[in-house]
């Protein structure tokens, strides 16, 4: 039997509790989270273990990492091995009170992410608009249109969810697997479409069509994410 | 804290106020927590995430400075002259608010009992 099982973050702006619960309910099962990887949470198998789990988002020196542990190991939350930066994730017996006691600043905790995704937001779309320009002379420039509109999309999408967060609410986005699937494929007929049909004088429709296609892009990513986390957690039960 | 900021109103909230007045002593910053759950027989708990945070506030704030020795590796904190005007003006106020709301409830029950 496999000792390892390997689970995609759901994305900690959009389903940290989420995540959470799912990590207490496979600790009770005997699967124990004890190393954050690549975006994914490893799961060990172990002994059934009545744990919770939390996360923290900051930005340390070397020097103040001692200190900041610390404060965890003293409040009960015992730290959990991350080769992520700027995510700290903990774990801690069943009641330990949570590792947040002020909403004001854990909402803040997102404004770094949300300027990242902001300056993502700018660079796919001067992405868009410069492979546009060239779309019409070089052929190859359909490769960076499409890479500016996924970086795009899932800025955007990103800002929107960390914005939410910043302001205490979260974004859910509730769709199934099988509809964010038919949403992505929608979305790449529309850019194939787009970038074979050579219309002259046509290309703000153009832009128009490709920014859509982005946004059905990027919803069916989230969706798609969400889908996934859901068939996750049903398995979980 | 609330949507105006503590650190602009310099207004404390419960937690910041009970956190300046565990630093009128050198304290380690992981034994605040404890030390203001056993003043506040567990009223008033703050998480370890957010008593960092605050923490590093107050210092930006210059009501409480780092205190350790050279050479240690865990950090001591304690309360400024700053700091300590601060919490003094906020138990005056509160007080003010406790006495401000006895009275009003004294008069109305003085009225009610003339009433009678």
């Amino acid at each position: 039997m496999k000792q390892t099982k390997r689970i995609m973050c759901s994305g900690l702006a959009f389903a940290d509790k989420e995540d959470m619960e799912m990590l207490h309910r496979y600790a009770l099962d005997g699967w124990v989270f004890k190393e954050f990887k690549g975006l994914h949470y490893i799961l060990y198998k172990d002994e059934p273990q009545d744990l919770i789990f939390d996360y923290d988002m900051i930005t340390l020196d070397e020097n103040e990492k001692e200190d900041y542990f610390l404060f965890f190991k003293n409040a009960g939350w015992e730290r959990i091995q991350s080769k992520e930066c700027s995510v700290y994730f903990f774990a801690a017996p069943n009641g330990t009170p949570e590792v947040h006691t002020d909403r004001e600043i854990q909402a803040d905790r997102f404004r770094p992410i949300m300027r990242t995704s902001v300056i993502g937001c700018i660079l796919g779309i001067i992405g868009i608009v410069v492979s546009l320009q060239f779309l019409n002379n070089i052929n190859w420039a359909l490769i960076p249109l499409l890479i500016s509109t996924m970086l795009a999309a899932t800025s955007m999408i990103l800002t929107i969810g960390t914005l939410f967060r910043i302001k205490h609410r979260r974004i859910k986005i509730q769709l199934s697997f099988k509809t964010s699937c038919i949403i992505l494929f929608i979305s790449l007929i529309t850019g194939i479409l787009n970038q074979l049909i050579d219309i002259p004088n046509m290309t703000t429709l153009k832009i128009c069509i490709s920014a859509v296609t982005g946004g059905l892009f990027g919803m069916g990513i989230m969706g798609m994410i969400s889908g996934c986390r859901q068939l996750r957690d049903r398995k979980s039960r | 804290m609330s949507k105006q900021d503590t650190f602009q109103t310099e207004q404390l909230t419960d937690s910041a106020y009970y956190i300046l007045l565990s630093l009128l002593e050198e304290r380690h910053g992981y034994i605040i927590m404890k030390y203001i759950g056993e003043l506040t027989n567990g009223e008033i708990s703050i998480g370890p995430a957010t008593l960092y945070t605050v923490l590093k506030k107050m210092i930006q704030a210059g009501w409480i400075e780092q205190a350790s020795a050279a050479g240690e590796r865990t950090k001591q904190y304690r309360i400024t002259p700053k700091g300590n005007r601060l919490l003094k003006n906020e138990i005056s106020r509160r007080k003010k608010m406790v006495e401000d709301g006895e009275m009003v409830f004294q008069r109305l029950e003085n009225e009610e009992e003339g009433i009678r």
